[in-house]
Formats: structure tokens, sequence, C-alpha cells
């Protein structure tokens, strides 16, 4: 049944692509703004954010080389007003922008959901790092178009377009300890009318050593569930089409495949329980430039993915998504003026099947039988924006969604955002005002709304869904103050408030489930004055129900600043501060901030070249962290939250790199990483590793 | 070493107490007080309130796998007040009945050893609706403890100098902390179990009084006097030794 609904809207898709006709590059609606552009030989201009109203940070390829980075937490690792945390339980990079907890962060690959089950936090280890063009990183609400939830922001990873006039080849290999170990390849070829590449990406690296064996101090932070003896394995493809049959005309489309399998060890101990996700991606985009002033474009995505775990407890997890969109827009020239609006909806269709496993042994209680769950949710979106520069130092991006889901309240959601430049003096130097505003809304998962009665710990307490759950929404602001005296020279303030209602979490609401039975023995002493102890009682063994409900409201406000110094080419120099402070409302735990957020952040990074022709480049990159409330769990949740603190932190990266291309002819580069050298144990209630080195060989062949 | 002193001789003097008015009393009775407030924090969610949790449990253990803590105490109130006794009678016995009715798997391997209920009396006012792992109430060393623990049913706790002191205003009544320094989980069932778990496995005070001879109140008043004077008033957390 599912894969005819998808049957049908590939079709759909299809008569929509091939009704199109004009090309773009790439997708205008993630970001409009150019990269960043060399305007000198000798250095590359401060500035940090592009020249958009909202938010918008940019790391091109030639950043990302420079970072001690195989995979996209490292390389987002210490950027000022992002959060990531390693979780004991859970996602290994949990990011938050502006302080909101993570589900409110869009993760994508060129501008589709690429991993995670849906509606859930998406973990930022799981999107793909290889044949990497720019990574975006918007702050702030961006619900009208990318994602209803994303009221923190959105980080959008872009691969490498294929070229359009022969071969590339993109190569990485490289070891290290902890084994750790990454191979990447991609090709890439194309024509005018029709290009492609595939990119081959895989990773391995073992478990984490306990951080302080033997201790007790909740400050030393929590012993990792993934133990040195551990696995984790990842395994990407993923091919890329680019068709041209006419000017006016692109087609796009993408397919995937991800393998992730994790062996989880206590200690240095052997395999004890497995986790294997596996996930199959299709993406179809088609743009067609009508006439002069309207585009129009259709974007269909299909994703499935199964988990098949035995952690925790044994079951199987199949979660697909469907989504259609399509749209116009519309570029107009007003009085002086240039606006592009943009009409344009959504359908989204999202299923599960769940097949829980044997029930525990320890469980007397024939009733009880493995459950099997399948459900699927429909949800559609209408959305209007403008984008408008009103005058060269007034731009305006504003526009409202209305999003409809079965079961749920519709939800309006509004937002805007505003660049004033009121002084510039050229090329980079300038004083730019944002502020960007809007509401957004998280749906709750199809597990947390139905997920069956699920034994946990062996049966010690069960965690169910609940159908009554209401979505959680947001109200957030940001805005900032940019000045770039000299080109050389920028520093930036941003300052950010957030309202959160209903947020889901589970908790003991009164039901119970029988598990077996106890014989109380007849107690003689008591008979005189209990008549029920003069004999055996046999008395049902109940276990509590935790069923997911929306319990908290939170708030969040916070400042970021930070400086970009750029005064020759040999040196860069990048210092941040973020603070950042939580409120929590109406909660039933007896908090009042969200752990693992440590109130003031402290990053910077420093990158130093060599002359050109030795062209050797380190970068050292670090950070520190204030203390943090601690949870007991490791899985981010407030319901474990403690009130112990944990130290604080400080730790740091490097990276030695050493192009080879001024002696040999071709683009090929020597790196050798050193992560966490100050061997830092504790931050919150992460999982960290220790110190380790990494090193490769990367190579890229037109 | 002073401590105990104290408690051998509160003891003795109590004993002594209760068999004189054994031998002396005209009528004895017998009576019952269901707990009124009954709540077990938890460390590993220290923040949370479990008031309205169905299950109480009493032990330390370790989760090796995760390195999580898991450690349950029990805090138990019982409306108890001289007001309560029959007219004219004066308390000879308290009993805390508690009920091991199951144990529990998941907080790690189960122990096989016997467990040992310590039972000691608060020193502060408390709110089970408020009570969470990190502000629970503090408490005096036990005042009883029974060993061996080593299947389910009842289990009584020598309460009659905690409530003599608790009835003659020599203590406030802020009710009994129940511990177990082993890893032999004791699950006890609470006010808010299931309608098919009676009362009589539910946390229990168990009141014995007499009508005392002519003469004898005066004896009673000097001696309840005396044991809560020689009693120590030193409090206790968990992690500080004795």
């Amino acid at each position: 049944m599912r894969l005819t609904s998808t049957a049908l809207l590939a079709i759909a898709c299809g008569i929509c692509a091939f009704a199109a006709s004009d090309a773009r590059a790439e997708d205008p609606r993630i970001l409009r703004a150019e990269t960043i552009e060399v305007l000198d030989e000798r250095v590359r201009p401060a500035e940090v954010y592009q020249d958009v109203p909202v938010e918008t940070e940019v790391l091109t390829a030639d950043d990302l080389r420079q970072l001690p980075a195989i995979n996209l937490i490292e390389a987002l690792d210490n950027i000022p007003g992002l959060v990531i945390q390693g979780r004991v339980q859970g996602q290994r990079g949990a990011v938050r922008i502006d302080g909101l907890p993570p589900e409110y962060t869009e993760l994508l690959v060129n501008g589709q959901r690429y991993a995670g089950e849906n509606g859930e936090a998406v973990d930022l280890g799981d999107l793909l790092f290889a044949d990497v063009e720019r990574v975006e990183i918007l702050r702030g609400p961006q619900a009208l178009r990318v994602s209803s939830r994303a009221a923190g922001g959105v980080i959008n990873l872009v691969t490498r377009k294929p070229p359009t006039d022969g071969w590339a080849l993109n190569v990485l290999a490289g070891g290290g300890d902890h084994d750790r170990r990454a191979l990447e390849a991609s090709a890439a070829y194309g024509t005018e009318k029709l290009s492609g590449s595939l990119i081959i990406d895989h990773n391995g690296e073992g478990g984490f050593d306990n951080p302080f064996p033997g201790s007790t101090d909740p400050r030393d932070g929590l012993p990792t569930s993934f133990g040195e003896g551990s696995t984790y394995r990842t395994t990407d493809v993923y091919t890329t089409l680019f068709g041209n049959p006419s000017d006016e005309v692109e087609i796009r489309a993408r397919f995937g495949y991800r393998l992730r399998d994790e062996g989880f060890a206590i200690n240095n101990g052997p395999i004890t329980s497995r986790r294997e996700d596996e996930r199959f991606l299709a993406n179809l985009e088609s743009d067609w430039q009508a006439t002069d002033d309207i585009l129009l474009y259709s974007r269909l995505t299909f994703s499935h993915n199964t988990t098949d775990t035995s952690v925790g407890r044994p079951f199987v997890f199949e979660d697909d998504y469907e989504r259609l969109e399509f749209g116009t827009e519309l570029f107009a020239e007003l009085w002086g003026s240039s606006h592009i609006i943009s009409l344009g909806a959504d359908l989204v269709s999202n299923g599960i099947e769940l097949t829980e496993g044997a029930i525990p042994t320890s469980i007397d209680n024939p009733s009880l039988m493995p459950q099997t769950l399948e459900q699927r949710t429909y949800q559609a979106g209408i959305f209007l924006v403008a984008e408008s520069e009103i005058t060269d130092w007034f731009s305006l991006e504003g526009g409202l969604r209305f999003e409809m889901r079965d079961g749920f309240t519709p939800e309006l959601l509004p937002q805007a955002a505003v660049l004033l430049t009121p002084l510039r003096w050229g090329d980079g130097r300038s004083i730019k005002l944002r502020l960007s505003g809007g509401r957004a809304a998280r749906y709750p998962s199809l597990r947390e709304l139905y997920q069956p009665d699920a034994p946990q710990n062996g049966g010690s307490y069960f965690l169910a869904g609940n159908s009554d759950l209401e979505q959680e929404t947001v109200w957030a602001v940001r805005g900032s103050i940019e000045i770039n005296p000299v080109s050389w020279l920028s520093g930036t303030v941003s300052g950010f408030y957030s309202e959160t209602e209903n947020r889901i979490r589970s908790r003991f609401q009164g039901r119970e489930i029988q598990v077996g039975t106890t014989t109380l023995p007849a107690d003689p002493a008591l008979c005189p004055v209990f008549p029920d102890r003069c004999t055996d009682q046999i008395l049902p063994t109940l276990r509590s129900v935790f069923e997911a409900d929306n319990i908290d409201s939170l708030q969040i406000r916070g400042i970021e600043a930070r400086l970009e110094f750029r005064p020759y080419k040999w040196l860069e120099l990048q210092v941040g501060y973020t603070w950042l402070e939580t409120a929590l409302k109406d909660s039933n735990v007896a908090a009042d901030e969200l752990p693992n957020n440590p109130r003031h952040i402290v990053s910077g990074k420093l990158v130093l070249s060599a002359p050109q022709r030795y062209g050797s480049e380190l970068t050292l990159r670090g950070g520190w962290r204030d203390r943090a409330l601690i949870e007991n769990s490791g899985t981010g949740l407030v319901s474990f939250v403690t009130d112990a603190r944990s130290r604080d932190s400080f730790d740091v990266d490097m990276r030695l790199r050493q192009p080879l291309e001024q002696w040999i002819g071709v683009e090929v580069d020597l790196f050798v990483d050193g992560g966490n050298l100050s061997d830092n144990r504790v931050v919150d209630s992460n999982q960290i590793r220790g110190r380790s080195f990494f090193a490769g060989i990367q190579g890229r062949f037109n | 070493m002073t401590r105990r002193i104290h408690s051998i001789l509160a003891a003795l003097a109590g004993l002594g107490l209760l068999s004189t008015l054994a031998t002396h009393s005209a009528r004895a009775d017998v009576f019952t007080i269901l707990a009124s407030e009954d709540v077990a924090p938890y460390s590993f969610l220290p923040s949370l309130p479990r008031y309205n949790n169905p299950t109480a449990y009493a032990f330390r253990g370790a989760d090796e796998g995760a390195g999580s803590i898991h450690n349950f105490e029990t805090f138990l109130w019982f409306d108890v007040a001289a007001t309560d006794l029959p007219a004219g009678h004066v308390l000879t016995n308290a009993q805390l009945l508690v009920t091991h009715a199951f144990d529990a798997g998941g907080f790690g391997d189960p122990s096989t050893a016997p467990a040992e209920l310590n039972c000691h009396e608060i020193t502060e006012d408390w709110d089970q609706t408020t009570v969470t792992w990190n502000n629970r109430p503090s408490y005096d060393p036990a005042f009883d403890q029974i060993t061996g623990i080593t299947g389910f049913g009842s289990i009584l706790c020598d309460a009659t100098l905690v409530v003599f002191d608790w009835i003659h205003g020599t203590h406030p009544n802020d009710g009994f902390a129940l511990t177990n320094t082993t890893e032999r989980v004791l699950g006890m069932h609470t006010l808010e179990a299931d309608a098919t778990i009676p009362d009589s496995v539910k946390a229990n005070l168990i009141l014995t009084t007499a009508l005392p001879e002519p003469g004898f109140g005066l004896g009673l008043a000097t001696c309840g006097l005396f044991l809560a004077a020689a009693k120590p008033k030193d409090t206790l957390r968990i992690g500080e030794q004795a």
C-alpha cells in the first residue's frame, strides 16, 4: 500500500518535472546568498554572515579542509552559538541552536531530510560528510518552507555539484587510534546536458574509554554505554544526477543508501547488544523557468529507514517518509526595489511499522504478548513568502505558513526577518542590524503518539505513547548587530529569546501492568490484627507505565558574540562567547533549568599558514564550557536532571595539513588531526573521546 | 560509643516500663494506623517527586553496565497523636509494619544476599508532594534494624520509643525513613497502589495501649521524660558515618 502511494507521488512529480523548463544551479530556497567572494589575493574578508536578513553562516570546502574533522560533528565543534552534545544514549551529535532542544534544529543534506526518525531529533553524525561543497548554518526560526519545527535553525550540507565538462575524482583515506578509520571516494562526470556523481563513504570507530574508572563523583560525568569494546560503522552510498534538457529546465535526482551498525560493549568486554539502521533515500527535483519572472518547481522525497535493535529491548522499527512540494516563485521589480514572492504547498506522509521483540523472561503474565504497530499520518501545508530588497540598506523576508496534520489543531506560523545596513563604507565595511522572529510547531512523532506498552530494563517499568498529545509550539526571536570596520575584522553580537509550550516527555499517570504475582506467606503474629494475613495471600506484581505527555514549558535566552580577525593570509583568528540561560516551567520535576546547559561557553579557532611555497597549515581549535547541571541517563531528558553540576571543561583539537600540489602537481593533501589534546574527560552528561590522533590523505583530481 | 550506650539505656528503660505496664494494666487495646503519607524518592530520577507512585523501595544498587546508581529510600508519615489513644490509655508498644511484597529486575543484577531494613526517625518536616531524592529529609540513625531478609513477608520495626516521644510531644512527629544498605530490592506497596492491594500489606503502625492502674501514669510520664533526655539528637544523612 505504501509503495503504491509512493509510486503515485513519483508519477506526479515526474509529470511536474518534465513539464518544467529552466535550470538553476542550486536550490535557492535554502540559501539565497552567494558564498563569500575572495576580494583580493591577500586575505579573505572576515565577514561572518551572508548579506541576507536571516543570519546565515557558510563553511566552504576550504574552511572545512582546515578543520580537524572527518565527520560533521567534528566540523561544527566549537562554532559560537552551536551547542553539540554527544549523548551517552542517543544522538552522537545532538545540536542545539539558540539553546533550543535539538528537535528544533533541522539537519539536511542538499535541502532534504537525510536520516533519523521522523519527528525526533536528528543526529548530526548521521549526515553525509563527503565531497562537501559547503555547510550552511541558518540561525533563528525557519519554519516557513524548510520544516515547521525549525525554531532554532537549520544546518544544510551541500555536496559538490558534478562538473559539466568532464571528470572529477575525490578521495580521502585515513586511520587513527581508537580504531578510527575513514575511506571516502567520489567520482563525477558531466556534460552540459547531463552530469552525475557517485559518493561512497565508509567510517568506523571504536568505543570510548571510561572517563574516570571507579569514580562515583557525579562531576566526573557518566560512564559511556559505548565502552571501549564497542564498534561503530557507517557506510553511505549517494548518487546525484543533474539533467538540463533545455536552458529553462533543470532536473535533479538523488539516491542514497546508508547503513549504520553499532555494537555496544561494557568497558572492554564483548559486544552485548547491537543496533543496525538501514536507510534508503530518493529525491527528485525540478525547476522550470517559465518566463523571465516566474519559476515553477517541484520536489519529491522518499525515504525508508529500518532499525533492528537489541539495545534496551529488542524491536524492529520501520519508518517511511514521503514529501511532495511544489510551488512558484515570482521575481518582481517595483519602484526600484526587487522582490521574490514564493507561493508553495507541501504534502507529507509518514508511516511506521513497529514489531516489538519477545517479552522479557522476568515477566510472568501470559496475556502480555509482543506487540506490533502500524500507523500513518498525513500533513499538508501552504506557505507564502516575500523576500524584498527595498533599498540597498533595507531588506526583509517574511511570510506565513498554514499547516494541517490529521488529529491536530491547524497551525498558523508567521515569520519575519529584517536586515538594516545603516552604514556601509564599501566592500566588507559596514554596520548591519538584523532582527528575526517567528513561530514554529513540532508535532509528536508517531512513536510518541502510538508506542504500545514496551517493557524497559527487563520489565521494571513500561514506556508508552499517548494519542492525546498536542503539538509543541515555539515563539522565537533573534536580533544582532554586525560590525565590519575594516574588511579583515568583524564583530557580531546577537541576542535570542524563545518560549516553548507543551514539551513532550514521559511520566507516570497512574496506569500499571501486571508482570507476575507474589505469594505472601501467612503471618500468625499479624493474624489477630489483620485477619487477611492469617492465610497466604497472592498479590499481583505491578509495574508502572510511563506515558508521553505535554509537561514542560521552556524559556530560553542568551547572547552570542564573536570576533573574526583575518589581518594576513597566514593568520585567521576566531573567538566566540555564548551566554545561555534556560528556565524550565510547569514541569513535574523539581528543577528550574535544562540539564547539560553550560551558561558560559568560550570558543576559539586559530589558523596559521606557512608561505605559499610550503603551503603548510596549522589549525588549533578549542573551547571552554562552564559547569552545567548533570542528568543521570545521558539521554538529555529533563526527567533525569540532578542538582549536581559538572566540572568546567577545556578541550583543544588541531589539524596539521600539508598540501603536496606544489611538488607533485596534483591536488593532494596530507593531514594529521589531534582530537581532544587536552584530554578533557568531563562535559556535562556527554560522552567524549579521550585524546586521539588521526592521519589521512585527501586528493581531488579533475 | 556514647550513642550506643544511650540506645541501650533507652531500650532497657523502655522494656522495664513496658513490662511493668504489662503486669499492672487493667486492659490492653491494639489498633492500627495506615500511613497517611508515603513516598520513595529515587536517586536516578533525583528531581522527580514520586508521591503518586504505587511502589516504594529500599535498596542501594548500581547498574554496572551503564554505571548508574539506583538508590531508593522510603519515607512514611502516620497521623498519630495522644488524642488518638483511647481515653485514659497509655502507649505500651508501637510496631512499624511494612511488607516486602515484590522485588524488581532492571536495577542491575538482582542480589540474593540477605537484605537489612533500617528504620529511622525523620528529623525534619517534609511534604510527600515535594520530596525528591535531592531534597529528601534527614533522619536519625536507625532505631531498629531487621537483618536476614530473604523472602517476601512482613517486617516489623519496634517503634515504641519513637512513637512515645511523638505522642508526648518530646519529638515532633516527622515520620519514619526506611533504608536498606544492601542491593537486595525490598519492594513495598504504597497508598497509591492498585485497589486489589489490601491495606494490610501497606505500611501500618500497630499500636498497643493499656489502661494503667492508678499511680502508674506518673511513673510513665517520668520514664518518658527520661527516655527523651537520654536519646541522642544527632542527625545522619546518607553517606555520613554514624
